[in-house]
């Protein structure tokens, strides 16, 4: 989620980096002040990792991606379109590197080498009880197709509103809503004796029904 | 509306995610059907707002270390703040917006689209070419006059030329500014080597003719290759 943009008009050096928003920050990493782009990287490596953990479905290949996106971003500093927030422009470029990555493990797979390993230590790290339920939500979110998946979780885990999702995505926002509710649609279907289990438990009462 | 459409917009409706209008009609849909409020009764009670239900990913301990390690061994071109090439820079100081740049694109590249499709259309008009001081002096040619000869123009003179008799006797007739050269060279003939970048008249072969039944001609080929390189049709 965006850093909320008060005070636009202070200028790099800020006072305390960790107040600072991210613009500000960026325009600290354009004056390779490294203090400034430790914290954007600790701003958004926690969410930007979750995203494509769950994308990518490995850990390892996660953390690569991830150092890329923040390479990527150092590198193209300069070429950062202000207009939009800055993150939606690093979730722009963890996607796409998201999705040229699932790109070529498919390209491996149509001639027969299968590059996609279930990586069960992505899922098993974590808070304990919750491991083994989790699981199955987990897993019914790593089956749903790239394109869904990636709506879901930008929704329902980033909290992205439909706007920012349909600039990172880069889909106009009829189709970022439509892929959303399949996804949602799809789990459903895919939860759907353990959300009978736990509707039938829980009738009488207003509880909601977790998934996990 | 029908179920299956609003069993489709349920999510949505319980995350306030429709516009009042759409809420209007699934609520109003909801009241009157009871399979589709069951359903919407389960639906509101999924929770798929996860945040805080997954479990949270957390990446190495020592991630920011090997960035910061890796952003050292980037080549000075790369670590400089500016690694744009000129010309992108430029653009982007004019045209600070990324979409505003790509309007640009789109515009140029529909201009020059259109340019092309436009030229391939809209075949080129037949320049006359003027006639050299030496073949101006040559005493046989009928001008046509005017020096804005229209297509409307050409199209006339090739009727008459079809109908001129002496074309009977000719192989080779030569149109030049759209003028028409009757006869030429010593043995009444335009020699092959005149011809070149000419508009060529050529009657069809004596065998063509025949079948043409006496009068009536073919309208003549036109071509700018000089006749001795043409052949039989």
């Amino acid at each position: 989620m965006p850093t909320p943009e008060h005070e636009p008009n202070r200028k790099w050096p800020v006072s305390d980096p960790m107040d600072a928003t991210d613009k500000e920050l960026l325009t600290g990493v354009k004056a390779n002040d490294k203090s400034a782009f430790s914290v954007l990287v600790d701003r958004y490596k926690v969410r930007l990792f979750n995203l494509i953990c769950r994308m990518l479905q490995n850990r390892e290949e996660a953390e690569d991606i991830l150092q890329e996106t923040f390479l990527r971003v150092f590198k193209e500093k300069e070429s950062y379109d202000p207009t939009y927030a800055f993150s939606t422009w690093i979730y722009t470029i963890a996607l796409n590197l998201c999705r040229n990555e699932l790109k070529r493990k498919k390209r491996f797979k149509f001639f027969g080498i299968d590059l996609i390993k279930d990586d069960r230590r992505y899922a098993v790290e974590g808070r304990g009880n919750k491991n083994c339920l989790s699981s199955t939500l987990e897993k019914a979110i790593a089956s749903l197709p790239d394109k869904y998946r990636t709506a879901f979780l930008l929704r329902e885990v980033n909290q992205f509103s439909y706007e920012e999702m349909s600039q990172c995505m880069e889909v106009p926002l009829g189709t970022v809503k439509s892929r959303v509710n399949r996804a949602r649609l799809m789990l459903r279907e895919k939860l759907k004796p353990k959300i009978k289990e736990q509707y039938e438990l829980s009738k009488s009462s207003p509880i909601p029904i977790r998934l996990f | 509306m029908n179920c299956r459409k609003v069993r489709q917009y349920l999510f949505g409706y319980f995350r306030q995610e429709l516009s009042p209008e759409e809420r209007e009609r699934i609520k109003a849909h909801l009241d009157s059907c009871p399979e589709c409020a069951r359903e919407a009764e389960e639906i509101s009670r999924i929770n798929f707002s996860l945040k805080d239900d997954l479990e949270t990913f957390v990446p190495s301990a020592d991630f920011n270390e090997k960035l910061l390690a890796k952003i050292q061994t980037l080549s000075p071109e790369e670590k400089a703040s500016d690694t744009r090439k000129w010309w992108a820079r430029l653009l982007q100081e004019v045209f600070p917006s990324v979409r505003l740049r790509w309007a640009l694109v789109g515009a140029a590249s529909t201009i020059i689209l259109a340019w092309v499709v436009i030229s391939i259309q809209k075949p080129a008009h037949i320049q006359p070419e003027f006639l050299s001081q030496n073949d101006s002096e040559v005493e046989s040619q009928i001008p046509l006059g005017s020096e804005d000869i229209t297509d409307s123009a050409y199209q006339d003179f090739l009727k008459r030329l079809v109908k001129t008799p002496t074309l009977k006797d000719r192989r080779v007739f030569v149109i030049d500014n759209f003028s028409f050269t009757a006869s030429g060279g010593e043995d009444g003939r335009i020699q092959p080597e005149d011809l070149y970048k000419r508009f060529v008249i050529e009657r069809r072969t004596p065998f063509a003719t025949q079948r043409g039944r006496g009068s009536h001609y073919v309208l003549p080929v036109v071509s700018t290759q000089p006749a001795s390189q043409k052949t039989d049709y």
